[in-house]
């Protein structure tokens, strides 16, 4: 799976009955590609349009601008019926498991949906699958028949992992699984997405805003802000040696086991941008403690450097305007 | 120190509609001033029923027994309708969803007003005064109450917006609780709590809406209100690493009982409670293919049917016969340090 200057545009209506259109971009020019059997996390902050872009790699919304390309096809230009048979190899486990399984189905049509959806006719073959993805994310068979409401937060989230892997994916985005649920049920979790992604060597696209979760399950991680990814490397460089001003930020603002590292003492300021009003230029530039001029003045692009990718002047040097100096 | 906040023998019952259900069951707990005690547990644990019982804000369907006792006084025994006497300037809390605790119809700046002017009110209430902070300058505060138009919001009002790091404080007091952020909510009621300065605050998952930036940032500041105005704050969280920043003392709780009870510390570092071991050991650390980590078994029961015995037994890989047959209680074993669990 791997995206070209991904856009996505979202009309917003604000003002007296809604008379000022605008527009906002929760995704703005993303280029990304997940590698066969790697788990990539999108990490960020609500509002960094990571769920957006989650949801365009799936065309669950339509970009505004550039190409997704699914095992080499542009699934832009695919007819309908072409998606749709596509759909059961790229799914999406979405974050509220109340909320994203319909109540008035058996568990077990809800698992097999995606088979049904594609096409598939063989009604031994759909209850095999079905079965099999049951057992799979640990319920037991006496699970098909019963409703949702009848599972706690945890099995709930079990059905919809199922759901998604029922087909056999070559791509899964995991929308914040675990966000809702409590630290013991999410080890559970995070434990059987581990070993269903390494069973499977399917390529799972992690959306988070949990830095321990992400370090956990992640290959690679892509930070992103304000609709941009910022930086991007492995789990262990982004970690261990973050680079970008806003990463180095975020992680001194998670609380550790070492409790002597106290997030009280960090002097982050603000919040992040609204989509109606971005600074110019970078935009961290309106929270960063070591921005200059050209930040304000210029957007700086993705570009390798230290082993990784980010996306910030003070490891650009040759693109520094002459005139400009470090504050 | 003096203990501000002093719970013992809570129970609260829910009315079902087939029976009553205890959620909170037999909890001792004190909180000294200027003090920040966490309490940390699943959903279902009953720590926010503990929250809810120490402000006299139970639903009707539920009762209180026991004490809670706020600077001296029980909560359980007074009367409901002399309670908001002591919520205010005598005890508040934070909710986790701000947008539910803030008036949608009124601006910023009135519901900042209306706190100065309870606190005014409960200066008149013995129990209330205090000797180093005077009652605020000026005539009559209820005069600074907009009536219709908006007024222009009292100086104090936009002090405690600076405060708390509010951007620019004018604009947002003149704003409704919709036009901002979630941060930015949280914030007002931390202001607020500024304006108030209770001696006692109850703040249930303040930080659980919040990114992890904005996190921080209203911790440094609920920090500050108990180091500066000896506020003592009972900190209710999922989670134990969030309590670990600004506790001095944990209490674990399952199933409504404290489980463990130590030094924040003791309790991270050395946790005791087979069920506290598991909380932390469940926090995902290291990257991925390094050390797997460890799951508790099962879920927490439902207080309909809670086991017998130890209510931990059918998650806990120690269980023996007795934990099956006897109920635990709290044993000190350290200095200070509390576990109810038949190991020790």
């Amino acid at each position: 799976m791997s995206a070209e200057a991904l856009s996505v545009t979202y009309k917003v209506r604000s003002g007296f009955l809604g008379s000022v259109h605008r527009e906002i971009k929760p995704v703005d020019g993303v280029d990304l590609s997940v590698r066969a059997g790697e788990v990539l996390t999108v990490i960020g902050e609500s509002g960094s349009g990571k769920s957006t872009l989650g949801f365009a790699l799936l065309r669950l919304v339509k970009p505004s601008a550039g190409r997704v390309f699914f095992s080499g096809r542009d699934i832009g230009r695919l007819k309908s019926s072409e998606l749709r048979a596509l759909r059961r190899h790229m799914q999406i486990v979405f974050q509220d498991p109340y909320s994203s399984l319909d109540p008035r189905l058996h568990v077990k049509d809800i698992v097999s949906e995606p088979l049904i959806g594609s096409g598939m006719k063989d009604q031994g073959e759909i209850e095999a699958r079905t079965a099999r993805a049951i057992s799979l994310v640990g319920l037991g068979p006496s699970a098909m028949s019963k409703y949702v409401h009848e599972f706690s937060g945890g099995q709930r989230q079990r059905i919809g992992i199922a759901r998604a892997i029922v087909g056999d994916p070559k791509f899964v985005v995991l929308d914040e699984p675990t966000s809702n649920l409590d630290v013991s049920i999410q080890a559970q979790i995070l434990n059987l997405l581990l070993d269903l992604q390494s069973g499977s060597g399917a390529s799972y696209l992690f959306i988070s805003h949990n830095m321990a979760v992400a370090q956990y399950l992640s290959d690679r991680i892509a930070v992103m802000y304000a609709g941009e990814i910022v930086e991007r490397g492995t789990a262990k460089e982004v970690i261990d040696e973050p680079m970008h001003p806003y990463t180095k930020d975020l992680l001194s603002c998670v609380p550790t086991m070492d409790i002597s590292k106290k997030v009280t003492d960090v002097k982050i300021s603000g919040d992040p941008p609204s989509f109606t009003d971005l600074p110019s230029g970078c935009r961290y530039s309106s929270r960063c403690k070591y921005a200059f001029d050209l930040c304000r003045e210029k957007r700086p692009a993705l570009a390798s450097a230290g082993g990784r990718e980010v996306a910030c002047f003070l490891y650009h040097k040759e693109e520094k305007d002459p005139g400009a100096s470090p504050s | 120190m003096t203990d501000a906040l002093k719970v013992s023998g809570l129970w609260v019952d829910y009315r079902t509609k087939s029976a009553w259900a205890s959620a909170v069951r037999g909890v001792d707990l004190t909180v000294r001033e200027g003090e920040v005690v966490g309490v940390v547990g699943e959903s279902g644990s009953g720590k926010s029923s503990v929250a809810l019982a120490i402000m006299k804000l139970l639903p009707a369907n539920a009762k209180a027994r026991g004490r809670v006792e706020v600077l001296g006084k029980d909560m359980v025994g007074l009367p409901g309708k002399d309670a908001h006497r002591y919520r205010g300037s005598g005890m508040t809390m934070i909710f986790q969803e701000p947008m539910t605790s803030l008036n949608p119809v009124m601006r910023v700046s009135e519901q900042l007003s209306e706190a100065v002017v309870s606190r005014a009110e409960h200066y008149k209430l013995e129990m209330f005064r205090y000797d180093s902070v005077a009652v605020p300058g000026g005539p009559d505060p209820r005069l600074s109450i907009p009536q219709g138009r908006p007024a222009p919001p009292p100086k104090e009002a936009i002090e405690a917006l600076h405060q708390v790091r509010i951007g620019d404080p004018e604009r947002a007091a003149a704003k409704y609780p919709h036009e901002l952020s979630g941060g930015e909510r949280q914030r007002v009621m931390i202001a607020m709590s500024f304006l108030l300065r209770p001696r006692v605050l109850v703040a249930d998952e303040p930080t659980t809406a919040l990114d992890v930036t904005t996190q921080a940032q209203v911790l440094s500041l609920l920090l500050g209100l108990s180091r500066d105005e000896g506020t003592a704050i009972i900190f209710v969280s999922h989670d134990i690493l969030v309590v670990g920043q600004v506790a001095q003392r944990v209490a674990v709780m399952y199933a409504g009982e404290i489980v463990e009870l130590g030094p924040t510390e003791a309790v991270l570092k050395n946790p005791l409670h087979p069920y506290t071991r598991g909380l932390i050991a469940s926090i995902p650390s290291g990257f991925k293919g390094g050390k797997r980590i460890e799951q508790i078994p099962g879920a927490p029961p439902d207080i309909m049917r809670l086991p017998s015995g130890c209510k931990f037994n059918p998650r806990c890989k120690f269980a023996m016969d007795r934990c099956r047959a006897e109920e635990t209680a709290l044993k000190e074993l350290e200095d200070d340090h509390f576990v109810a669990c038949h190991l020790y």
